[in-house]
């Protein structure tokens, strides 16, 4: 097999993983809100602490 | 490289195969809609990678890379384009990667659009189109590669073999591949229902895919007639042969299903049935592939033995094995769904029973004749092979008693009120229509009593699909006189009606072909002496001459014939034969005259060494251009109900 023919497939093989495997992807902005809610709740902890 | 990137795609395809059957099993075990979504992804991406495949492939045939065994084995440069692109299926590898693809294509539309009512079934049912998808590239992979390299490119190819040089052959085997492909929808939904409990209220809503399967093998099969009828040379468009009936079998059983499926949903039972029909018909593609392509069965049409038998037979076997298994299961579940299915005879009820019963009957009989000489061998040691002549005494009766259905069917409505019915309108209608056909054949001197059987039926039948055709328009015409949109609305709200009223009267008109070229065969080898006319078969024969034309890869041999027909000179005709040395074959092109009641049918046969004398044969074929015009006329009506908005109109065609 051809290196250019290794690389192809390489290719239409990472394509197709990539696409297979969206489903399991996590969307963006859920990441950004289980950020978001974990800083406030460990402000919420120390200003509990605090007091 | 490109070949090389598509034996990885098969690979490639291979997984993905497995994964999303098995990512959509597992969707169903966890609950999880990831990996459902996953698995239709993959499904999806399967077709993309198979269409892919066969690009390159076509790819491959069009820029002539003999150094790719299939290609070089038949294509050559000096193909025609569209004689290069049928020619990706006129082989084994070929054929059976686009049989691939189209199976991956139809499994990613069912999958990603399923009917609205059997939407709870579609996860089961995308794991067991995703099963049958691995098994095709499975054995594509394994057995039959069609990017196989050859270790030195030849300067030139093979050629196509000169019997497959029909526009006919473009249209032919895909058409018969998209039939194949659909009946695997309603199999998959069947098992998904068996295993889900749910077992009613859904195969109607496959009818468009059952309707397809239905449409496609008509299409197929009527264009495999043509081609013998064209090519073939022996006068004869339909011969019995293992592999036409192959083709047959599915398309008898998807006829029973489309039925069986209109009294589903007019709420009338046959859920058993459809379950059972379902399954046969895909089993009998798979029966259709083994046939064809494992070299058990003698055939003209066939492959060669390439070992891809035990691997049809095999997924025969395991088809046949597990659904059997999940009807003994399930049966609870299947006997509460056929709890409805008790009616007399005399009904719309009673009649699809037989119609179905009959269907069933005519189907075995096929089945059993296709494969009474290697049963008979495998258990007697001695050949047993059901003749034409065979076919036609066992199926005749089966056929004409269907016609007598057809007749009949229409004119019944409930239980209740059936007889009536058929007393106030039916039997006016039948004796009109029955005596006016075999007055007509009177008058046309067609007299064999069998055929006037035959014509009293079709003349029944005829009739009451006539009536029930115009019926809709008079009574449009009546209430609001001639206008076009009034009729225009009629037909666009009953179009799955009249689309099968129209299926009926192409079936009609095919039995008028039927009758006229089994009843009335003529054949005749004779010889012709130059410029000396002959008269055979009505018609006055004169050869004229016999031109010989050297071809790159053929000679031709082109006879000139004079026909005259009483004073008149008719036309004159080229039947000729051409050689190929190269393949060692001989191919007869016959010369016809067409005509509404006949065909004349010339075959070159021979001549003696100084060309003063040929030998022809003449066929004179009866009524066979109703046979083409009823199969057109039923493929129409198929159409007809096939084409988009019919499913919105079903409830007004009740």
């Amino acid at each position: 097999m051809s290196p250019g023919t290794l690389l192809c497939t390489f290719a239409i093989v990472a394509v197709v993983a990539a696409y297979v495997a969206r489903p399991f992807r996590r969307a963006p902005d859920a990441l950004d809100r289980a950020i978001e809610n974990w800083i406030a709740r460990e402000a919420q902890l120390s200003k509990e602490s605090e007091s | 490289m490109l070949i090389e990137i598509g034996d990885s795609l098969l690979m490639l395809s291979l997984m993905l195969a497995v994964y999303a059957a098995g990512a959509a099993g597992w969707s169903i075990h966890t609950r999880d809609e990831r990996w459902g979504r996953s698995a239709q992804n993959a499904t999806y991406t399967l077709a993309g990678l198979l269409g892919l495949a066969v690009a390159i492939l076509l790819g491959a045939f069009l820029s002539n890379h003999f150094e790719v065994r299939y290609v070089a084995q038949h294509s050559a440069s000096d193909l025609p384009l569209y004689l290069k692109m049928s020619a990706l299926w006129a082989g084994q590898e070929g054929s059976l990667l686009f049989w691939g693809f189209l199976q991956a294509l139809c499994a990613a539309i069912a999958v990603g659009r399923p009917p609205r009512q059997a939407r709870a079934l579609a996860p089961w049912a995308a794991v067991f189109l995703n099963l049958i998808t691995a098994f095709f590239v499975t054995t594509i992979y394994l057995q039959s590669n069609p990017f196989i390299l050859l270790a030195a490119a030849p300067p030139e190819g093979q050629g196509l073999n000169p019997l497959l040089r029909h526009p006919g052959m473009i249209f032919h085997p895909p058409a018969l591949y998209v039939g194949f492909v659909s009946l695997s929808v309603p199999f998959a939904f069947t098992l998904a229902a068996l295993l889900t409990r749910r077992v009613a209220g859904w195969t109607s809503a496959l009818r468009p895919w059952i309707l397809l399967a239905w449409l496609s093998l008509g299409a197929g099969l009527l264009l495999g007639m043509r081609w013998a009828y064209d090519v073939l040379g022996w006068g004869g468009y339909w011969g019995w042969d293992p592999v036409e009936n192959a083709g047959l079998l599915p398309w008898l059983v998807a006829t029973a299903l489309l039925h069986g499926a209109v009294m589903q949903t007019e709420q009338q039972g046959f859920h058993l049935w459809n379950l059972l029909l379902a399954v046969a018909a895909f089993a009998l593609t798979l029966f259709g592939a083994f046939a064809t392509r494992s070299g058990a069965i003698e055939s003209v049409h066939a492959f060669a033995d390439s070992g891809l038998g035990s691997y049809f037979l095999t997924a025969l076997v395991v088809t046949l094995g597990g659904a059997i298994i999940l009807f003994i299961i399930r049966r609870d579940a299947v006997r509460e769904g056929a709890a409805r299915e008790d009616a007399p005879l005399l009904s719309r009820q009673g009649s699809f029973f037989l119609t179905l019963t009959l269907l069933m009957t005519l189907t075995a009989s096929v089945l059993v004749g296709s494969l009474l000489p290697a049963l008979t061998e495998l258990l007697f040691g001695r050949r047993f092979v059901a003749t034409a002549d065979w076919f036609d005494r066992v199926t005749g009766p089966q056929w004409a008693a269907l016609l007598l259905l057809m007749g009949l069917c229409p004119l019944l409505g409930q239980a209740a009120t059936a007889l009536r019915r058929l007393r106030r309108r039916g039997w006016p209608l039948l004796v009109a229509g029955a005596l006016a056909t075999v007055l007509i054949a009177f008058a046309l001197d067609l007299r064999h009593p069998v055929s006037l059987v035959g014509f009293t039926l079709v003349g029944m039948a005829g009739a009451v699909t006539l009536a029930e055709l115009a019926g809709g328009a008079y009574h449009s015409f009546r209430a609001h006189g001639l206008r076009f949109t009034v009729l225009r609305q009629l037909l666009r709200h009953r179009r799955r009606l009249y689309g099968g009223y129209l299926v009926h009267a192409g079936v009609v008109l095919m039995a008028i072909g039927v009758i006229g070229t089994r009843l009335y065969p003529f054949s005749q080898d004779v010889a012709l002496t130059q410029d000396r006319p002959t008269q055979v078969g009505g018609y006055t024969l004169t050869y004229e001459t016999l031109r010989h034309e050297i071809w790159p890869d053929h000679e031709t041999f082109r006879a000139a014939i004079s026909v005259t027909r009483g004073q008149a000179h008719a036309a004159t005709l080229h039947p000729r034969l051409e050689r190929y040395p190269g393949i060692g074959q001989n191919v007869t092109t016959p010369a016809l005259r067409y005509g509404v009641n006949e065909d004349l049918y010339l075959v070159l046969m021979g001549w003696n060494a100084d060309q003063s004398v040929i030998t022809l044969r003449v066929a004179v074929n009866l009524l066979i251009n109703f046979l083409w015009l009823g199969g057109a006329t039923m493929l129409a009506g198929g159409l007809l109900a096939f084409w988009p908005g019919a499913e919105k109109n079903m409830a007004m065609d009740q």
